[in-house]
């Protein structure tokens, strides 16, 4: 009987910009019962997390399992089997990724979940003899495991997991040309008991495996490693609009200390790509709109829950979206536990599935010139204007004094190279740029109030709203998961804001501290609009404070 | 002001050909290696695999062009027969190269019938990387001594991405225009005797070109890129 792990130690380094775990595993009497290192390359500690869950997964079970086999939730109306529904196939135990399939066994499909869409994952297939050889039933089945588990956690789906059905890709890929048009699959979960029938079917299918010798430098050290490159594609049906889904592929890279003949180390850099690589998919097919986050209502906490939303954070924002993919209705995230997130809904409208449009904006500061006119001033009376004219401008003579006015405001602020300003796109993260520069020119509408502070000073404080096009230079974002960055984007900014000045503190200069919530629209950018969800460019997001002196020529109207 | 003149509403284009193919490169290398330590010693160029040309900056050839190279080698598909087609004009590029700056050196090569047995099995590489996101799949010595090209050192080319740009310029009323294919290449050299890698870095090459990138230019860049790693150290 294998000693059972007892005490689990986790220590993270970071050599250069790879971030290196090494887990230890020990059992009672605290002898080292097992151990790995891994390391991935990233900006920050959080590019670690979900490769260091899964490794500890599989340590602690290293049959690969991953969590709970998913139990039969409901029973499933009994059905006279139909003419086009499945036979009862085939699995095996799990068994190393080198090692030959193992016979076939006749099992029954299993359901998972109460969700209204009914989802058939099958047992991933590969794509041609070569992989076949390489990898096995048992990944194949971790694979199927492994997506069924990630769209259960979303809480809104019932999860079937049928034995195959195509002994190749190729019959597959076959089957999936007509198959909108036709039925949708149902499978049997006991003799005579017929699964729900599909609403939408998933077809993983491993393109590639590779188990090598290898050798990273970025590591800081010169230790042998077995290295597993899987390349996992995903096809499917969506029954509900009758159309195939659009193909999806990954590739992922994992090593983990050891040589390619030590079994238990090949198996499990295989088994942690393969998380890897489905939980890849799994947010790529957020994209599609078979597969939108949908919210689960929860009427006693007045809000929703989602379930297994990797990735989110407190403040993060969606939009709903129907069937026919109008938009209607914004939610926030107000909480987020583990893996899952409560949402504050403000509106739902018509919607039921959620779009990502970005995360709670980020503070940014801008170096900025303006050029102020007053306009008028609100209660000044004619001898009094004469009295400040006389005394350049003196608060004391003027008393306190509404005012209206437009300024122009014309600004250069470098990106995230300087660390002055950055934005928030529509998929999660804070967009990336490298030495970019924002510029443009916004027209500015305010009105303002003014009290004496000093002699010379008045202290105002002025709501405005503005509006006014910006052009953000060089490439905002990245392409690790979804999109390609913005390319040169040329967008309508509209903002509103407060100023708060010091009024001709220097002579005709003020000193001027300014908030803004800022939204810029984007009109163009050199990224054809194809390589975003549903065409549309991301809006950006951004809370702009500013802090400067503001130049007041003349602010006594002629 | 000088008014508009007729001739000024007409687009005067010329297509500015770029003289001859231009290269830069970067790299590290081992500090303490000697070009005098390549002296009678066998330089492998590795076999491009086809897993490493960037797919959104893949081969910039018309399918015409492709089918020429094909010709050239009957026993592969397209986009493999233009792979070989880089890799060739690389290694005779090499070979050039080792004969102005290190007579002594031997430009080892695998010939193109043999690429099948070459990349047949994957576990016949070592998996390299350097900075985590570039791999190089580097022949084990084994395979090499199979096929009778047994080797000291090899270039292995771990990235290709292939690009071609148009540049409109405008001056007062002429228009002209600079076209470029470039090829931005990832390469280490590895050391067999002492089972490390010696030196990594990228190598952007560029030629001009006139209607449109014909074989001809290709694989014009596949020689430029060989020729920059080789003329640089540590070979030099």
């Amino acid at each position: 009987m294998r000693d059972a792990p007892q005490a689990l130690r986790v220590t993270v380094d970071r050599v250069g910009k790879t971030f290196i775990a090494h887990i230890e595993l020990r059992n009672n009497r605290a002898d080292l019962i097992g151990e790995r290192t891994l390391s991935v390359r990233g900006e920050r500690c959080q590019a670690i997390e979900p490769y260091l869950s899964l490794a500890v997964a599989l340590m602690i079970d290293p049959e690969a399992d991953l969590g709970e086999p998913p139990e039969r939730a409901e029973e499933p109306k009994a059905e006279a089997p139909s003419p086009g529904s499945e036979p009862p196939a085939a699995v095996s135990k799990e068994a190393a990724p080198s090692e030959p399939a193992a016979p076939l066994a006749p099992v029954a499909a299993r359901v998972s979940g109460r969700g209204r869409r009914v989802v058939y994952v099958y047992p991933a297939l590969s794509a041609s003899s070569e992989t076949r050889r390489r990898s096995s039933v048992a990944l194949s089945q971790l694979t199927q495991r492994l997506f069924g588990q990630r769209l259960l956690e979303r809480e809104i789906y019932t999860v079937v997991q049928p034995p195959p059905l195509f002994e190749s890709a190729l019959q597959a890929e076959n089957f999936r040309r007509d198959a909108p048009d036709r039925a949708p699959p149902k499978a049997f979960t006991a003799p005579n008991v017929l699964a729900p029938g599909a609403d939408y079917v998933l077809q993983p299918i491993i393109d590639s495996l590779t188990v090598q010798d290898g050798l990273d430098y970025s590591r800081g050290s010169q230790l042998p490693l077995v290295t597993v490159t899987l390349r996992m594609s995903l096809a499917g049906i969506d029954y509900v609009r009758h159309e195939e889904l659009e193909a999806l592929d990954v590739t992922e890279t994992v090593s983990v200390e050891g040589n390619r003949h030590d079994a238990r180390a090949a198996g499990f850099a295989v088994r942690l790509a393969a998380g890897k690589a489905v939980e890849s998919l799994v947010i790529a097919l957020r994209r599609q709109a078979a597969f939108r986050i949908r919210p689960r209502s929860e009427p006693e906490s007045a809000g929703a829950v989602l379930g297994s939303l990797r990735g989110v954070e407190t403040g993060d924002r969606f939009q709903f979206e129907d069937e026919s993919g109008a938009r209607s209705g914004w939610a926030v995230v107000r909480e987020v536990e583990g893996n899952r997130a409560k949402l504050r809904v403000w509106k739902s409208g018509s919607g039921e599935r959620l779009v990502d449009v970005g995360k709670q904006p980020p503070g940014t500061f801008e170096v900025s010139l303006r050029r102020v006119q007053r306009l008028g001033y609100g209660e000044a009376s004619d001898a009094e204007r004469a009295r400040a004219l006389a005394s350049f401008r003196s608060t004391r003579a003027l008393g306190s004094v509404s005012e209206y006015g437009l300024d122009w405001r014309f600004y250069l602020e470098p990106m995230d190279g300087s660390g002055l300003r950055s934005f928030a796109d529509s998929n999660f993260n804070v967009l990336k740029s490298d030495g970019n520069l924002a510029f443009g020119i916004a027209t500015q509408l305010g009105v303002g109030y003014e009290l004496p502070a000093l002699p010379a000073v008045g202290l105002s404080l002025l709501p405005f709203a503005a509006i006014g096009p910006m052009l953000i230079e060089g490439k905002l974002g990245k392409s690790e998961a979804q999109n390609a960055p913005l390319e040169n984007l040329l967008g309508l900014t509209a903002s509103v804001g407060a100023h708060l000045e010091l009024y001709r503190l220097f002579g005709a200069v003020s000193l001027s501290a300014s908030a803004q919530f800022e939204y810029v629209l984007p009109l163009y950018s050199e990224t054809p609009r194809e390589q975003y969800l549903d065409d549309r460019y991301p809006s950006l997001h951004a809370f702009v404070l500013q802090l400067g002196g503001v130049f007041r020529a003349s602010d006594y109207p002629d | 002001m000088p008014r508009l003149s007729l001739t000024g509403l007409f687009l005067l284009f010329s297509v500015l050909a770029c003289g001859g193919p231009a290269s830069v490169s970067e790299r590290s290398v081992l500090p303490g290696f000697e070009a005098g330590q390549l002296a009678h010693k066998r330089l492998l160029l590795a076999p491009y695999p086809s897993s490493a040309v960037n797919e959104e900056r893949a081969i910039p050839l018309s399918a015409a062009e492709v089918r020429t190279l094909a010709a050239t080698f009957p026993d592969s598909d397209a986009e493999l027969s233009a792979l070989k087609a880089f890799y060739f004009s690389g290694e005779s590029s090499a070979r050039q190269a080792a004969e102005r700056a290190n007579p002594d050196l031997t430009v080892v090569h695998i010939d193109a019938p043999r690429w099948h047995d070459y990349f047949e099995n994957s576990e016949d590489f070592l998996n390299v990387t350097v900075d985590g996101k570039i791999h190089y799949q580097i022949p084990q010595r084994a395979l090499l001594q199979r096929l009778d090209r047994d080797a000291d050192f090899a270039i292995v080319i771990g990235g290709l991405a292939y690009s071609a740009e148009i540049m409109t310029m405008k001056s007062d009323t002429t228009y002209s225009q600079r076209r470029t294919a470039s090829c931005d290449a990832n390469f280490l050299i590895w050391d067999y005797q002492a089972n490390r890698a010696l030196a990594e870095g990228t190598v952007n090459s560029s030629t001009g070109f006139g209607k449109e990138v014909t074989s001809k230019e290709y694989q014009e860049l596949g020689a430029e890129v060989i020729t920059e790693i080789m003329t640089k150290r540590p070979f030099r």
